[in-house]
């Protein structure tokens, strides 16, 4: 925990006025100047002693913040509480102090209006009193976001001197990549392919397909006893139906390739970096979308040794699938071999997606084929412009690959 | 109240106590009657439910409108104090203008600024006491203004912050309820409380000069009583018509009877023997044969040689009302003087002015009195004026023209302009002088409104007077007859001072105002002889004088008392101030102790001695004062104790009878948690009573059962609202001496 104070402009402007007043009640015989120059004076010093007997008395924890997407409000939580017995403390402004390597990597955006977000505020906090209050700090790029120090500004009570309290608090907070809306049709054709549909589970359930016969067990309706055929010693039977399972898509992000191997048309406004991190959103999204529409997905990441995560459906197995890409180390080098780690045996539709030109020997026969470099044309704009944010660097627009 | 409309509200008490106070400077009240009404429609038409504003372009119009009336009024009449007086105009209709717009926190901190500067504009010009008290209202509202800008400004910054981000968010919570409020007004006080004692502290150290050095230092007290230590010609056209009661003057006949003198008494405290005809101006010299001479409550003689009290001799008492100076206003010719306070008088022999040099005391002289002779024998004035007084300059007038005027006058008067035969030199000054100053009253009209006297580029404002306009006041008049004598050779000068004319029969005495402030001249007819000579009409001044009076001026005294006290010992307070003030605290705190003893001794004894109780009395004051001290000291303990048990209960924000009900009803409860601290259970502050109950039962079920009960008559009062009697009472502390009785403890907190 340290302290600081700085004297900002209207302090620098108020300490000048102060000394023209001194000069001024130095220079000519009156009174009331003096005076006025000592209000001044006592002010500068009450202004130093209070604001910092009042930060002096502060304790700040950071709630905890379970991950964030990017290019949506990071919401920071803070725990204040006021240690003193007597006093309030007032005007306290709390945000972030971002690490060096935080910037550097573009965890924040370079526009320097909203490099820092908007810092939390309090009014007031009672002696022994404990507030909440949240900062939002927005985060531009999938990863590790490193949060190190939490910063407590206070100007009270005249607004000279601005009295810092830094709290060391490292936290590690997770950077999803972006997710953003498909066109509904986009996705209904893909998952009612040939390989997609409606199956039938290995498992008992409410569906329409003959599962097995068992025993009557009390509760069973009577509609579902096996009459043709009662037992021996006529105990009843009764039918059981399969369980329908539904439509399934694994997709496939081709990162097989070495960022500097990339081909793509160079004349565009975005490197192959960015190429990857599009590809990176666009399977991100589509599994977003999938689980919107109820379907069972499973991610596998071409490049890498990560193992396929199944095909499974719900908000933990989306954020698991999430977590996954936002931990992608893309300066990594990439696994060689790729083709044995894009075939799969399971029954469902496959999308491959590809950072740049796509390559079919990438995934099985009759997948899906989707380039990054086209990923205006699968949005759902009119929900886009609504909820959700553009993703950074995006051209206006792209010629885009071929698509399969 | 929201914290916007609080901030807002405070912010227009802070505008209109600095146009008060400007209103107050300039002793213009229409300011404050026209403004002050402007602002306060201003919090109905913009800050109701249904607001009105006024669009920004009509405001940045009207802006605009005011700086080119500013601009045209300051170069068609160049004049720094005109320059002064437009920059407040300007400042006030902006801050009007500001007033009716749509604001925003820039805006408001331009009026916070815009207010500042009338006020330090103010400052400069204005030291009455009823500006200090402005001023320090001003001062006070001011710091619990800034501290709501803070606020206020804060939450609209965040707010603001929350929308320009390239990311929607929550929305602000910003609450700042009627607590809250309360919990500013206490730190606001408190930091209020620490800017005053800091800046009293500064005031007191703060390097001077001395101020006030009559003769020395050319004046200080220069409007602020009406009284000059220069005339300017040129450029103040201002004359004093405030009614303030600057003293009051009782004359005193040799037979000791309080009577009023037949003639107006003129009062010296300026002599202006230089003019300066490049600016117009006539100024004093400094003083050459000035000495110093201590005076106590007795008389003190100025002169070498004793009063003759075969001569009539009068005695002039002074009594200050406003006026707080080291000047002492005096007739001519002064022969003692005496104050209620040891002092160090000064006087200079030439010109026989007075001037207080100090005393042990803080503050200046509030009350002296004089003996002074009507018509004094040349021996008394070469007694006091020394060798001196024999010195003769042959002084003439720097402008031609004047002489010519001067002999024009005289012939008008058929006044010959030679000397007579058999005339001596000095009956030829007295008759050329009288002559001259009875054709100025016949000639020339007396005026105070110097609208019309505009100042002809190359010609001397004496000339333009006597030729062009012949009107003006008292200090064209003078200068007229004073430059008039001097271009024929005859030696004058010209006096500042004040005229007592104003005699209140009910207190048989003079009341001296400032718009009594006056000029005169003096004609040398004598070796050590002056004759005092007032062109002025009298009978012009007495009728200004009583159609100025008002029902106020009977009940001006109670403030001017108050205005002495602030020019006294604040305004006045200088280096001299500063030495006695060290002098009291460093070097004789323990003689003041013992002088404080005395005093509180001796008004121990003023009381006794007006109830008449002997010694019986000091028993009966012994008695009273230990007792006060015992209510004292309940009433501390009493407090230390409600505080702590509505600690203890947790209350949050509770109405004044609340708290009384809970402080009373739940003794009990502070009790019980003393005792059981006592024996080592300490309850969490974040801990129920329930709960703290659970966990004494774990270490000590008897004493946990017995707090269960006192826990359950807890909950029924502090949130069941009900009311114990006496049989409640009784029960709850007969639980309470049951927890303490009771074995055990030793609990961890």
């Amino acid at each position: 925990m340290t302290m600081r104070y700085h004297i900002n402009l209207s302090g620098t402007l108020f300490v000048v006025l102060t000394l023209l007043v001194g000069l001024a009640a130095a220079q000519r015989p009156n009174n009331l100047v003096v005076w006025g120059f000592g209000v001044l004076l006592a002010m500068i010093l009450v202004s130093g002693v209070v604001s910092a007997r009042m930060v002096r008395t502060l304790r700040v924890t950071r709630l905890e913040t379970r991950s964030a997407s990017s290019g949506s409000p990071l919401m920071v939580k803070y725990l204040v509480e006021n240690l003193s017995r007597k006093r309030s403390v007032f005007a306290l402004r709390l945000g972030e102090v971002l690490t060096s390597r935080s910037i550097k990597e573009r965890f924040v955006s370079p526009d320097s209006k909203s490099t820092s977000g908007s810092y939390g505020w309090l009014s007031r906090i009672g002696p022994g009193e404990s507030q909440v209050c949240d900062s939002v700090l927005p985060a531009f790029r999938r990863g590790v976001l490193q949060l190190e120090r939490v910063r407590v500004i206070t100007a009270f009570p005249f607004g000279f001197i601005d009295r810092r309290i830094d709290f060391d608090l490292d936290q590690e907070i997770l950077v999803q990549p972006t997710t953003h809306l498909l066109k509904s049709e986009l996705i209904h054709s893909v998952s009612q392919g040939e390989l997609g549909g409606i199956g039938i589970s290995a498992r008992p359930g409410p569906g329409e397909d003959f599962f097995s016969i068992r025993e009557f067990k009390p509760g069973d309706s009577i509609r579902k006893v096996f009459w043709k055929r009662p037992q021996a010693n006529d105990d009843l039977l009764v039918i059981q139906r399969s369980e329908s399972t539904p439509p399934r898509i694994r997709v496939i992000l081709d990162l097989s390739e070495q960022t500097s191997k990339l081909r793509f048309d160079a004349t565009r406004d975005f490197d192959a970096r960015q190429l990857e991190e599009r590809a990176i959103t666009m399977a991100a999204s589509l599994c977003a979308c999938a689980d919107k529409e109820g379907l069972e997905f499973g991610l596998t990441v071409l490049g890498f040794d990560d193992r396929p995560l199944p095909l499974r459906r719900g908000y933990w197995h989306l954020q698991r699938l999430l977590a996954g890409l936002a931990v992608l180390d893309l300066s990594l080098d990439r696994v060689a071999d790729a083709r044995e780690s894009s075939n799969t045996s399971e029954r469902c539709a496959v999308v491959v997606v590809h950072p740049a030109r796509i390559n079919p020997d990438h995934g099985p026969p009759q997948s899906w084929h989707w380039s990054a470099t086209r990923i205006e044309e699968f949005l759902d704009l009119d929900a886009t412009d609504d909820s959700h944010s553009e993703s950074p660097g995006s051209p206006a627009e792209d010629p885009g690959e071929v698509m399969a | 109240m929201t914290l916007r409309r609080l901030f807002r509200f405070w912010l227009l008490v802070l505008i209109v106590l600095s146009v008060a106070a400007v209103s107050i400077a300039t002793i213009r009240l229409w300011i404050l009657m026209l403004v002050g009404p402007l602002l306060v429609a201003s919090w109905y038409v913009t800050e109701s439910h249904r607001g009105f504003q006024l669009p920004r372009f009509m405001v940045n119009l009207g802006a605009l409108l005011a700086l080119a009336f500013v601009i045209f009024s300051a170069f068609s009449n160049p004049d720094i104090g005109r320059a002064m007086e437009l920059l407040g105009i300007f400042v006030l209709v902006i801050l009007i203008l500001r007033q009716f717009q749509v604001r925003t926190l820039r805006e408001d901190a331009q009026q916070l600024i815009l207010s500042s500067i009338l006020v330090i504009s103010a400052m400069i010009q204005s030291d009455r006491f009823l500006f200090g008290i402005v001023l320090l209202a001003w001062v006070v509202v001011l710091i619990y203004v800034i501290m709501l800008y803070q606020l206020f400004a804060g939450v609209e910054k965040s707010r603001n912050a929350r929308r320009v981000g390239l990311v929607s968010t929550t929305p602000l919570d910003s609450r700042f309820g009627p607590l809250d409020a309360e919990k500013l007004r206490r730190t606001a006080l408190a930091s209020i409380t620490g800017i005053i004692l800091v800046s009293i502290v500064v005031f007191i150290f703060f390097p001077r000069q001395i101020l006030f050095r009559s003769g020395m230092s050319g004046g200080g007290i220069s409007g602020r009583s009406g009284f000059n230590e220069t005339v300017d010609l040129v450029s103040s056209t201002r004359i004093s018509s405030s009614r303030r009661e600057v003293f009051v003057l009782r004359w005193i006949d040799p037979g000791g009877i309080v009577t009023r003198w037949p003639k107006p008494i003129l009062l010296r405290g300026a002599v202006l023997s230089r003019y300066d005809a490049s600016l117009g101006r006539w100024m004093n010299a400094k003083w050459s044969r000035s000495s110093n001479v201590e005076t106590s409550s007795d008389f003190t003689q100025l002169g070498t040689t004793p009063i003759d009290e075969q001569r009539q001799t009068h005695t002039v008492e002074v009594q200050m009302r406003s006026l707080a100076s080291d000047v002492i206003f005096s007739p001519w010719g002064t022969l003692a003087i005496s104050t209620a306070t040891p002092r160090l008088v000064q006087i200079d022999r030439s010109t026989l002015l007075l001037a207080d040099a100090g005393s042990s005391d803080l503050g200046n002289y509030a009350s002296y009195s004089l003996r002074v002779q009507p018509f004094p024998q040349v021996k008394t004035l070469r007694s006091l004026q020394g060798e001196s007084g024999r010195e003769s300059r042959q002084i003439g007038f720097p402008i031609p023209a004047v002489r010519d005027i001067a002999l024009e006058a005289l012939e008008s008067m058929d006044v010959s302009s030679e000397v007579q035969q058999d005339e001596s030199k000095w009956a030829y000054n007295r008759r050329i002088a009288r002559a001259l100053a009875e054709w100025l009253e016949i000639e020339c009209a007396y005026t105070t409104d110097l609208r019309d006297f505009i100042q002809m580029p190359g010609e001397d404002p004496i000339v333009s007077f006597l030729t062009r306009y012949r009107f003006g006041h008292c200090e064209y008049f003078a200068s007229a007859l004073t430059s008039m004598c001097r271009s024929l050779g005859i030696q004058s000068r010209l006096i500042t001072g004040f005229v007592a004319m104003e005699y209140d029969e009910g207190t048989s005495s003079y009341v001296v105002r400032e718009s009594n402030a006056h000029a005169w001249t003096e004609v040398r007819t004598g070796q050590f002889q002056w004759e005092t000579l007032d062109p002025s009409p009298r009978t012009v001044l007495e009728e200004l004088q009583a159609s100025n009076s008002s029902w106020l001026d009977g009940w001006r005294w109670v403030y001017d008392s108050l205005d002495f006290f602030w020019n006294s010992n604040v305004i006045g307070f200088d280096q001299r101030s500063q030495q006695t003030l060290g002098d009291r605290f460093v070097g004789g705190w323990q003689q003041n102790l013992v002088d404080i003893r005395g005093e509180i001794g001796e008004r121990l004894a003023t009381i006794n001695r007006f109830f008449r109780l002997g010694v019986a009395g000091y028993v009966w004051m012994a008695s009273i004062l230990f007792l006060a001290l015992c209510f004292v000291v309940v009433y501390i303990l009493r407090n230390r104790k409600r505080r702590r048990i509505l600690a203890q209960i947790g209350c949050g924000p509770l109405t004044t009878s609340e708290r009384r009900r809970f402080s009373s009803d739940l003794a009990f409860w502070n009790d019980a948690l003393r005792i059981l601290r006592q024996k080592g259970f300490e309850k969490n502050p974040s801990e129920s009573p329930r709960g703290f109950a659970a966990r004494v039962s774990q270490v000590d079920a008897t004493t946990g059962v017995t707090l269960n009960l006192l826990v359950d008559a807890f909950y029924h009062i502090r949130f069941g609202g009900h009311r114990p009697d006496s049989s409640d009472r009784a029960h709850a502390m007969d639980l309470v001496r049951k927890i303490r009785s009771a074995g055990g403890g030793g609990g961890a907190s």
